[in-house]
């Protein structure tokens, strides 16, 4: 059996939040944020609105895009779960009248939708699913400390849904090799250390937690920085040798949208050329897990990606985790 | 090309440095550029001069003639 990834569906808030916004609540420029990081605007989640929510947006519109499509098996990558128990793909798959079907939450920051993809096509390479649900979902602006100026303007909300489906015929299976890694020693370069079982043991049994004092993404920047552009470039350079591809058969780079200034040393490192690197951070920031489908939903409703492109697919997160992997963009 | 004048291009070129702010004194603050473009300067060296310079010895530098002095020992 073989697995191609057929369809992108991409759903982003109304509300959108400009650098000029941000002034008014902390002391920055609009040039000053672009500068650093190449984000003019961010769209967030409205007032009460949640991951789950956005999700069931996004499949919402999937459903209207791909009318009977039977999908089997809903996974959602989020860093943003709506709950540290249960996770949120029941609810998703449920309000969207798919309760009964497999689904289950992974959690690999904005690597997500690369191990997302990975399992997807593991299960239907299986024969475990026929029709998988890729949903991204991340309402991250909830999890940032607003009047940090060196992280509030960085993340955006958003949601996506890749169809991955069984085809028949080798060649239309368009997804791998795939490279993943991840490294735990760096855990404290980019967490939000509340929330789970280490706050609450190190409050001790019974007390309570003291949830405010690291509610919010902390996040060290220039040691990122290196270990962003060190992992993506080797996990490219081993993806692009056990593929026997160069560089120049990639027709797009499809490089997370954390930072413009990363994306752009990542391609410095690899040489890949002026052009070639795909980007719509300026419009909607760093998406985590979201980040991916919407560059490749974006780039192909500009018509910067066609069908046969073959693309290489990198990302880099907290974790530490990073993956990569080839697709030849061919949506039906 | 001399490594000072490829480092003087590399400030101008690809961080929009005044080339009159570029001065053996000149500091990263005073080019008004950030400890991230430390790290980009540092990866763009290596890619053109091939001149490997720890984050350790980027993060000491403090002036341009430090950047010029760690071009000019062995790597």
């Amino acid at each position: 059996m073989y697995a191609a990834l057929t369809h992108i569906t991409t759903h982003l808030p109304s509300r959108v939040e400009t650098n000029a916004d941000l002034c008014t609540r902390m002391d920055t420029t609009d040039e000053w944020i672009v500068t650093r990081t190449g984000i003019a605007q961010r769209h967030l989640a409205a007032p009460g609105e949640s991951t789950a929510d956005l999700a069931v947006a996004a499949m919402t519109a999937f459903a209207a895009e791909r009318p009977g499509t039977r999908v089997d098996t809903l996974v959602l990558a989020t860093t943003s779960p709506d709950r540290t128990c249960p996770a949120t793909a029941p609810e998703v798959a449920a309000r969207v009248g798919l309760g009964g079907i497999a689904g289950y939450d992974i959690t690999s920051a904005c690597s997500g939708d690369l191990y997302g993809l990975a399992t997807a096509v593991g299960l239907v390479d299986a024969g475990i699913a026929r029709r998988v649900a890729l949903v991204t979902s991340e309402t991250f602006s909830y999890f940032v400390d607003p009047a940090d100026r060196t992280t509030a303007p960085l993340f955006g909300d958003a949601a996506t849904v890749s169809l991955v489906e069984r085809v028949r015929d080798p060649d239309d299976a368009n997804l791998g090799p795939f490279d993943l890694g991840s490294d735990g020693a760096g855990l404290g370069l980019l967490e939000v250390p509340a929330g789970g079982a280490r706050a609450r043991a190190l409050a001790g049994r019974g007390r309570p937690v003291a949830w405010e004092s690291g509610s919010y993404l902390q996040m060290a920047g220039r040691p990122l920085f290196l270990e962003a552009v060190a992992r993506m470039s080797a996990s490219c350079r081993k993806l692009l040798a056990d593929s026997g591809s160069s560089i120049d058969d990639i027709d797009g780079f499809v490089v997370h949208q954390a930072n413009a200034r990363i994306a752009r040393a990542l391609c410095e490192e690899l040489d890949i050329p002026d052009g070639k690197a795909l980007s719509n951070i300026r419009t909607v920031g760093n998406t985590l897990s979201s980040s991916i489908p919407l560059l490749l939903a974006d780039s192909a409703a500009a018509g910067t990606t066609t069908p046969g492109d073959t693309l290489l697919l990198t990302a880099f997160g907290a974790g530490l985790s990073w993956g990569s992997c080839l697709l030849t963009w061919n949506p039906r | 090309m001399e490594s000072l004048t490829v480092l003087k291009e590399i400030l101008v070129t690809k961080f929009d440095v005044e080339e009159s702010l570029i001065t053996p004194d000149a500091t990263f603050e005073s080019m008004d550029l950030d400890s991230l473009s430390q790290v980009e300067l540092g990866t763009t060296l290596r890619k053109r001069l091939g001149v490997r310079i720890t984050d350790a010895e980027l993060q000491a530098v403090e002036t341009l003639a430090d950047i010029q002095r760690l071009l000019t020992t062995e790597h």
